[in-house]
């Protein structure tokens, strides 16, 4: 029981589910759902960047990709008072994306990892973009309603965001129990020191294939319920920026060092963009200069400093500023 | 007539490419950082220009604003680029990229979020005609600045001392500097370079592409392509790929004109798919 | 590990703490594109609605008014998010503005999830009152089919050559300019070359315009827009287009060629009012510029325009359901409602089946020896009926769609 109730993820969960009731924002209730779903989508970006050490800048593509594939198999495939088969669909497609791409640069580090997914979002952003017959081009597909599940009117912003909690709390639970699995601990091994991990019998290639996949499947999962709040899907997430937003806000918590830097860094992400902004519109000024600053100092972002005054720091040592340890074998 | 026109369109747009490509270039070469506040450098070369030619004119404004943006990517290497050197390059990567958000909501601010536009300057403005085939001046002259840009640079990596030992650097920092050269100065020099020729390309595509806050994302992503194409700190690779990128982007128009935009990104991964070291990149320090 | 919550706690508590003023002033949304492709023509909307307000003592509907302004950004998927954080948090049930289509389509989607009235001022794409129509949306400005059509008849009756080449911006409103003119094309037998799509925020036209000049065309039907197409008429006149074939602009604005050099201008544009129209206008662009003295056009346009025009018709809504909160009737009320105060000699009406406002629009040419603010001459001018699309092409009927609650 005292170990419950010392699980942070539990305090998490208490305080969002009273977040419609909260004074101010309480209305606001779509953001609470945003916050959500962006919690999953970083804490399932976090699987490849801070487990695994794999910079992706594709994930923006998963997210646009699930958010698509909710839209496309509402509007054309099912009928109208489907809601949870796009959402199945979004997962899918979302993983599917990730495992062709993750299968194809498995054995890429660095630099080189980084770009090819960031030659993969743009060519999906560019295709998205386009692609009018089937994802609507620059004006997107809008339309998409919000059915009834289990007979509960989902269309009621306040019930979808409590499907949303619920989503959540689900995809929490799971990524970090995979985290803390054995599966989790081979890939923190993959990423402190992949060299080692290889003498030891791990196949890096295939570890890095099958988180990148899981996760990929949480992006499209959020992407899916994005498209599901805004009843449409636009092509703009899948922009390379919109990838770097989710890496920035990863590492701005503290991701390296903490299963909840995630949900640190996109609350701040968030809360700003749909927040602040709306007081001060040049809010990303303000943003962007915090990012510099609290990187530049502490690298291992804003957990990084809570942890490093608990002096854990041992246990738990972030990648991000660490040298690749091979630096001098092939690309 | 009409592929010879694109052809020669695509050429220019590669050598501002190239030319936007070439510092960034170099300073992953030396420093091995990603930096992606080289965009924000072709950003406020436009901008500089914009608030100065009305008042100096044309050429000495255009001589200036460059020296002011190298000036700001001297404090950029003091103040951001010095903390993460020898880090992740991707560490480098969020911190530049950080960084840029930043300055293009403070040139929102300043200037207003909307386009502006330059004009060609009047020696420049017009068109070239050679029978059926019709040339815009101001894109021959775009041209002409731009190879002299990277002949420049060329020149200064392969056949003066300190190139040598640029050139060195990017082969092996640590050595380098073992042999009692100093190291943060190299990177210094190539970070002013770079924010030098980064601006004068802004300055540049200014009148075709209009001024707007984000005008350094949009040049950002195809000359970073650029370089990897042509391989990190290769000046004839990079030279190269922003030709392929340019030349594959106008004729493109031909084949496929709505998925233009995504060929380079195609021709990029396939590039460093089978050569991760891109068309004439060496070993390098990133690695 | 608690620290973080309470880290998280006070984030949130920052927010809450500024909580809720007491309003009692009527709430007006105004999504308008202060930034992007479209920042001139929001800036005239936002100033000529402040007019409106002004010219009604700042009331609506008989009601003290605010405007909330946000920026989409020619963005659709900005678009949408601000437009729902504005509904939400504010509690905004009336909203004016924006430019790009495919932000209006965003917005509708919004407001009508949330039950309010948004009123599109300047949107011209057919989309907005056919497929994409709904109920709570109403559109001001002519639609592609009346701009379009109107030109390019009067293009294929004055231009001896009977090919056309085709320059699209590759967005909604884009696809519905060259829709219509196709239309034309097609009814009155031209023959079409090809198309090509260019997309949002190009500024280098040169590899279209040399495939344009290559092509053998007589004519370029060109619907590009915004600050785009400054650029692209710049280029038009170095690349000498004009000596191969006609500009046709199935859409112009006053606010983007004005600035431009009189040898930059040519051909023939469909432009949806002349400033000249009425003495009204003329009395009105006097106080505008005494106003706004930094306004980017010097006289009343359609972007100025319809942003009055759309205060006014909601404030006439308004007074006619006899309520500022109801918007059922007052969506009711607009249906059929004819606007008098709307600078013009007859009053526009509204139409109940697609909700578009009805206005006249004209062919100009532009005037070689113009003298500002004159650039061009009405050849043609146009009542929207005439090219409104038919029952037959838009059957759509909006009464028999739900009223919000």
């Amino acid at each position: 029981m005292n170990k419950i109730l010392k699980d942070p993820l539990l305090w998490i969960f208490l305080i969002f589910s009273a977040y419609p009731f909260m004074p101010y924002i309480g209305s606001f209730i779509s953001l609470g759902s945003e916050l959500l779903l962006w919690f999953v989508f970083a804490l399932g970006f976090n699987l490849c960047l801070g487990q695994t050490g794999l910079p992706s800048f594709g994930h923006g593509a998963f997210f646009g990709m699930g958010s698509y594939a909710a839209a496309i198999s509402f509007l054309r495939l099912f009928n109208h008072d489907a809601f949870v088969m796009p959402i199945l669909a979004g997962i899918v497609l979302g993983a599917a994306a990730a495992a062709l791409l993750g299968w194809l640069i498995r054995e890429k580090k660095g630099v080189y990892f980084a770009m090819l997914t960031v030659a993969f979002t743009q060519v999906c952003f560019g295709i998205a973009f386009r692609w009018d017959e089937v994802t609507g081009g620059e004006a997107g597909l809008s339309g998409v309603l919000r059915g009834a599940f289990f007979g509960l009117p989902m269309n009621n912003p306040i019930v979808f965001y409590y499907f949303c909690f619920l989503v959540f709390i689900v995809c929490a639970v799971i990524i970090r129990k995979i985290s803390r699995s054995c599966f989790g601990l081979s890939l923190q091994s993959v990423r402190q020191n992949p060299l080692r991990s290889q003498y030891l019998g791990y196949n890096i290639g295939l570890y890095k294939f099958s988180v990148y996949t899981i996760s990929g499947g949480f992006a499209g999962l959020a992407g899916a319920l994005y498209c599901l709040l805004t009843q449409s899907a636009y092509a703009d997430v899948l922009d390379w920026s919109k990838s770097g937003d989710v890496v920035m806000a990863t590492l701005l918590g503290g991701g390296t060092v903490s299963f909840y830097g995630p949900i640190l860094g996109s609350l701040i992400f968030v809360i700003c963009k749909n927040l602040i902004s709306s007081m001060w519109v040049h809010w990303a000024l303000l943003y962007g200069l915090s990012f510099v600053i609290i990187l530049s100092f502490f690298p291992t972002g804003l957990m990084g400093i809570v942890k490093k005054k608990r002096n854990l720091e041992p246990r738990l040592r972030g990648n991000a500023p660490a040298q690749e340890q091979t630096r001098r074998e092939e690309p | 007539m009409l592929e010879l026109s694109l052809f020669l369109n695509g050429i220019v747009l590669g050598l501002i490419y190239a030319a936007v490509a070439l510092g960034f270039s170099l300073v992953l070469g030396v420093s091995g950082v990603i930096n992606f506040s080289h965009g924000i450098t072709f950003t406020f070369g436009a901008y500089f220009f914009l608030t100065m030619f009305k008042t100096v004119g044309y050429i000495p404004a255009m001589i200036l604003s460059p020296l002011c943006v190298a000036l700001v990517g001297f404090i950029v290497e003091r103040l951001i680029i010095r903390r993460v050197y020898g880090q992740d390059p991707l560490f480098g990567l969020l911190i530049t990229l950080g960084f840029t958000i930043a300055m293009e909501e403070l040139i929102r601010m300043i200037y207003g979020p909307a386009t502006q536009n330059i004009n060609a300057p009047s020696f420049a403005n017009g068109v070239v005609i050679f029978g059926d085939l019709l040339y815009s001046q101001y894109r021959l002259f775009i041209a002409a600045v731009a190879t002299l840009m990277i002949a420049f640079a060329w020149i200064f990596t392969e056949k003066t001392r300190f190139g040598a030992v640029v050139k060195a650097g990017m082969f092996d920092n640590e050595m380098v500097s073992a042999l009692g050269h100093n190291l943060y100065r190299l990177r210094v020099v190539i970070m002013v370079v770079g924010s030098f020729m980064a601006g004068l390309s802004g300055i540049l595509s200014a009148p075709i592409w209009g001024v707007k806050p984000g005008m350094g994302a949009a040049i950002l992503m195809p000359s970073f392509v650029v370089v990897l194409i042509g391989g990190l700190g290769s000046i004839p690779g990079t030279l190269i790929g922003g030709l392929l990128v340019g030349v594959t982007l106008s004729m493109g128009t031909l084949v496929a004109p709505r998925f233009v935009d995504i060929m380079p990104y195609l021709l990029m991964g396939v590039v460093v798919y089978f050569r991760p070291r891109g068309l004439m990149g060496q070993h390098n320090i990133v690695e | 590990m608690k620290r973080i919550f309470w880290i998280c706690l006070v984030v949130l508590g920052l927010f809450a703490s500024g909580s809720a003023l007491a309003a009692e002033k009527l709430k007006i949304g105004l999504t308008l594109p202060m930034s992007g492709l479209y920042a001139e023509q929001g800036k005239l909307e936002h100033m000529a609605m402040q007019m409106a307000l002004k010219d009604l003592d700042g009331k609506i509907g008989g009601r003290p008014a605010e405007f909330i302004i946000v920026d989409t950004e020619a963005n659709p998927d900005i678009a949408g998010r601000r437009t729902r954080a504005l509904m939400e948090k504010e509690g905004v049930k009336f909203l004016l503005g924006d430019v790009s289509t495919s932000s209006a389509i965003a917005i509708s989607t919004v407001v009508k999830e949330n039950g309010g009235l948004y009123i599109n001022t300047n949107a011209n794409g057919d989309d907005l009152t056919s497929t994409r129509a709904v109920r709570n949306m109403f559109r001001i400005p002519p639609n592609m089919s009346v701009m379009a059509r109107a030109v390019a008849n009067y293009a294929f009756d004055n231009i001896p050559g009977k090919k056309w080449i085709f320059l699209t911006h590759d967005y909604s409103w884009g696809h519905s300019g060259a829709r219509w003119a196709r239309d034309v094309l097609k009814k009155r037998g031209a023959t079409e070359i090809g198309e090509l799509k260019v997309p949002i925020g190009t500024r280098d036209f040169s590899a279209q315009l040399l495939q344009i000049r290559n092509s053998g065309a007589d004519a370029v039907i060109v619907t590009v827009g915004g600050s785009d197409r400054v650029a692209l008429m710049k280029q038009v006149a170095e690349y000498r287009i004009p000596e191969k074939m006609v500009y046709v602009d199935t859409l112009t604005n006053y606010v983007d060629v004005w600035g431009l050099k009189p040898e930059e201008r040519s051909g023939f544009w469909a432009a949806e009012m002349s400033h000249d129209e009425s003495p009204q206008m003329l009395e009105f662009a006097k106080r505008f510029k005494a106003a706004f003295p930094d306004a980017p056009s010097p006289v009343v346009e359609e972007n100025s325009y319809n942003g009055y025009v759309g205060i006014m018709a909601l404030n006439e809504a308004m007074e006619k359901a006899g309520t500022t909160e109801d918007v059922g009737k007052i969506i009711l009320a607009m249906e059929g409602l004819e606007v008098k105060r709307n600078l013009r000699d007859k009053p526009t009406y509204i139409d109940p089946r697609t909700h578009q406002f009805m206005n006249s629009m004209c062919v100009v040419i532009p005037d070689p020896e113009a003298k500002l603010p004159d650039i061009w001459k009405v050849v043609k001018k146009v009542e929207a009926a005439e090219y409104e699309m038919t029952e037959e092409e838009n059957p759509i009927d909006l009464r028999k769609e739900p009223l919000p609650k």
